[in-house]
């Protein structure tokens, strides 16, 4: 693995070299404690929030756009769309966020290919960023604190400079776009990288038990907590815009008067009543208990048969957004609890 | 490639095949386009059929892959279907696919073919009946039970009485509300009824159905009664579907997209899913 090490005060330069090349995203400060992506042209590097623990949108808002054409038509037909994007670079991305990325990376290149999300992510660098969790963070339940590939550089702050990992061909082409301002790394820098890798294990331990998790579900698919759950949500669909591994969306087509228009697509959510509505108002989850339940499904015992992994990376986005107070954690640890 | 810009396409005629029924004749605009010609399906397989500024659905093939045009049976129901009743011939639709995973002809390749159709289920199932008769040596009896309200909603009439004829296949309508002036040979009741009575070579059936979902679980019962295996009995399933390629989650049943892994699935695997089946 190659290793360089840039002074904290050069960190500005570095990205205003990136800015030549790449339309800059980074984490910014949007009030309350609250965070989010950001271009960095529009707020410089002063903004960037070194800090932060999750955004308020995880990075699928580059990929999946919340709403976009998928083509247009006319009296003449149906035409294609240029998805006409400038490379960008993503900074600061967590080690939970590479993971949600990587899930719906491979969500989207099967069966088919989304060519929009597709060729908007091959047009995309991601520099990951170390990070130290919150009350929300349940990275360490999920396992997906562990930093496994999907970056192209990944930076550890260490105070006065940052210890940096290149992944890729095109990280390391960064850095050599501002080759004099990155330094070898020497034993000193490997010695405090070490020491801040045994502070952060020391602070993520998993806050649940999900051994057996998916077994134990799919053994009590009448447990409780579903009509719980079902009484207290509001059915907002806050969760699942929030959640970096979430991807349904909806088609529809928005119509000019001269009878030309667009056909788009918009993020959609598996907790609206009319998710799953067909013809003769006939609905397959109509309780909103079936669709809480059915979501955590999803992540939990579907996800796991398919992929041999949850798709909830405990980023604890959507604790956050939910006016119901739903927070994952305490519902895995009540669902396990019935197995206790 | 973008799998969910729609080929330009155009409907060439339509005709009225029951009260809010018809059917429409489709061409792709492109003759080389690949995409639902008419030629290239399986049998069971569907189309995502749009109407220009209204929306796109899902429609199922109605006859076998031999024809230079696609052929879809379509009720009026909601917003994309009753524009599609106001439309003029040759006017522009856009079309997606062919999708699904359509009836396992292998699989029934020597055995007795049972298809049982309630309603607009007819469709799908036609295109199944149409290539068992292009391929009558490969398969063994064929039987069609078709089920309806009233024998005025019959669709496919020359068909039905032209497969009602032929020694090819044998076919029993169940009609609920008879009228004096009904013109085929029918039981009264359901389709249930219909099948109680059937003698089937329990090892070497296959069943395939297609119908209101309220026809599933009674018909399941019945077939697991006469002892067919669920590996050999399969449904077509209807969920709303938007994307058609496994990704906008609409048609997800527990792990499978209705869209890409069905509309067809086993009895046994339906269950497994956890559809309310007895097999
Ligand atoms: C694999 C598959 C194959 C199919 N094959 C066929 C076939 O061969 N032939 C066929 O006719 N059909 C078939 N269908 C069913 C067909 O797809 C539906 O009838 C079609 O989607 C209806 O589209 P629509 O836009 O006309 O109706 P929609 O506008 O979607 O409306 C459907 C119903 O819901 C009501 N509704 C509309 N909007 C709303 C709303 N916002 N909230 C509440 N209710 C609303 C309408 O009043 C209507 O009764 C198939 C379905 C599937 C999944
Ligand atoms: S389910 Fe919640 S905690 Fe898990 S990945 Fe999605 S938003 Fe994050
Ligand atoms: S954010 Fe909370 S209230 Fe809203 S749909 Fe999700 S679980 Fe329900
Ligand atoms: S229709 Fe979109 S996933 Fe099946």
């Amino acid at each position: 693995m190659e290793t360089f090490t840039l002074y904290r005060e050069h960190l500005g330069q570095f990205l205003d070299v990136c800015q030549e090349q790449f339309r800059v995203q980074i984490p910014v400060s949007a009030g309350d404690g609250r965070y989010r992506f950001s271009p960095l042209a529009g707020h410089g590097v002063e903004a960037l929030a070194l800090e932060y623990h999750r955004t308020l949108l995880p990075p699928k808002k580059y990929f999946l756009l919340p709403e976009e054409t998928i083509c247009t038509f006319d009296q003449k037909g149906y035409h294609p769309v240029e998805v006409a994007e400038e490379p960008f670079l993503l900074f600061g991305l967590h080690p939970c966020d590479l993971h949600g990325l990587r899930i719906i990376d491979q969500f989207f290149s099967t069966p088919y290919a989304d060519s929009a999300y597709q060729s908007r992510r091959k047009n995309a660098l991601i520099v990951g960023l170390g990070c130290l969790p919150d009350d929300k963070c349940f990275c360490a339940t999920m396992n997906t604190q562990q930093i496994m590939g999907g970056y192209d550089l990944f930076f550890w702050d260490l105070g006065e400079r940052f210890y940096i990992q290149v992944g890729s061909e095109a990280g390391h082409g960064l850095i050599h776009k501002a080759r004099e301002m990155f330094h070898d790394v020497v034993d000193e820098d490997r010695q405090d990288y070490l020491e801040t890798l045994y502070q952060r294990r020391h602070l993520l331990t998993p806050k649940v038990d999900v051994a057996d998790l998916s077994q134990i579900m799919e053994a009590n698919p009448d447990c409780a907590v579903w009509d719980e759950l079902g009484a207290a949500c509001f059915a907002c669909g806050a969760c699942t815009m929030v959640c970096p591994t979430c991807t349904c969306y909806d088609i529809f087509d928005r119509v000019e008067l001269d009878g030309s228009g667009r056909r788009c697509r918009q993020w959609d959510s598996c907790l609206f009543r009319d998710f799953d509505r067909i013809a003769g108002e006939v609905h397959f989850r109509s309780d909103r208990s079936d669709r809480v339940k059915n979501r955590f499904f999803h992540k939990e015992v579907v996800h796991v048969k398919q992929h041999q992994r949850s798709a909830c990376v405990g980023c604890g986005r959507c604790q956050e957004a939910c006016p119901a107070g739903i927070d994952v954690v305490s519902v895995l640890s009540r669902v396990h609890a019935s197995c206790a | 490639m973008n799998v969910l810009l729609p080929l330009s396409a155009h409907m060439v005629h339509h005709r009225k095949l029951a009260q809010d029924v018809a059917l429409f004749q489709l061409q792709l605009d492109d003759p080389f386009a690949i995409g639902p010609s008419g030629e290239n399906h399986r049998p069971g397989q569907f189309v995502m059929l749009s109407v220009p500024g209204v929306g796109e659905a899902p429609f199922s093939i109605c006859h076998a892959a031999h024809i230079d045009y696609l052929e879809l049976c379509i009720r009026r129901t909601g917003s994309v279907t009753r524009r599609l009743f106001e439309l003029g011939e040759n006017t522009l639709v856009g079309l997606r696919g062919p999708f699904g995973n359509g009836f396992p002809m292998e699989k029934m390749v020597g055995k007795d073919v049972l298809l049982i159709a309630g309603g607009l289920g007819l469709a799908p199932l036609r295109s199944v009946l149409q290539y068992v008769l292009q391929h009558r040596e490969s398969y063994g009896r064929l039987i069609l039970v078709y089920g309806m309200g009233r024998q005025a909603e019959a669709l496919f009439r020359e068909d039905l009485e032209y497969w009602i004829d032929s020694t090819k296949l044998d076919v029993c309508l169940a009609v609920e509300h008879p009228a004096p002036k009904d013109l085929f040979p029918a039981d009264t009741g359901h389709v249930g009824m219909v099948l109680e009575r059937l003698e089937l070579t329990a090892d070497n059936t296959v069943a395939a159905i297609c119908g209101p979902p309220v026809m599933y679980g009674p018909v399941a019962k019945i077939l697991r009664s006469k002892r067919l295996y669920p590996e050999n009995v399969f449904f077509s399933f209807e969920r709303r579907m938007e994307c058609g390629i496994g990704h906008c989650g609409h048609c997800a049943i527990s792990c499978r997209s209705t869209c890409q892994d069905g509309p067809v699935f086993s009895a046994w695997e339906a269950r497994s899913l956890g559809e309310p089946l007895e097999v």
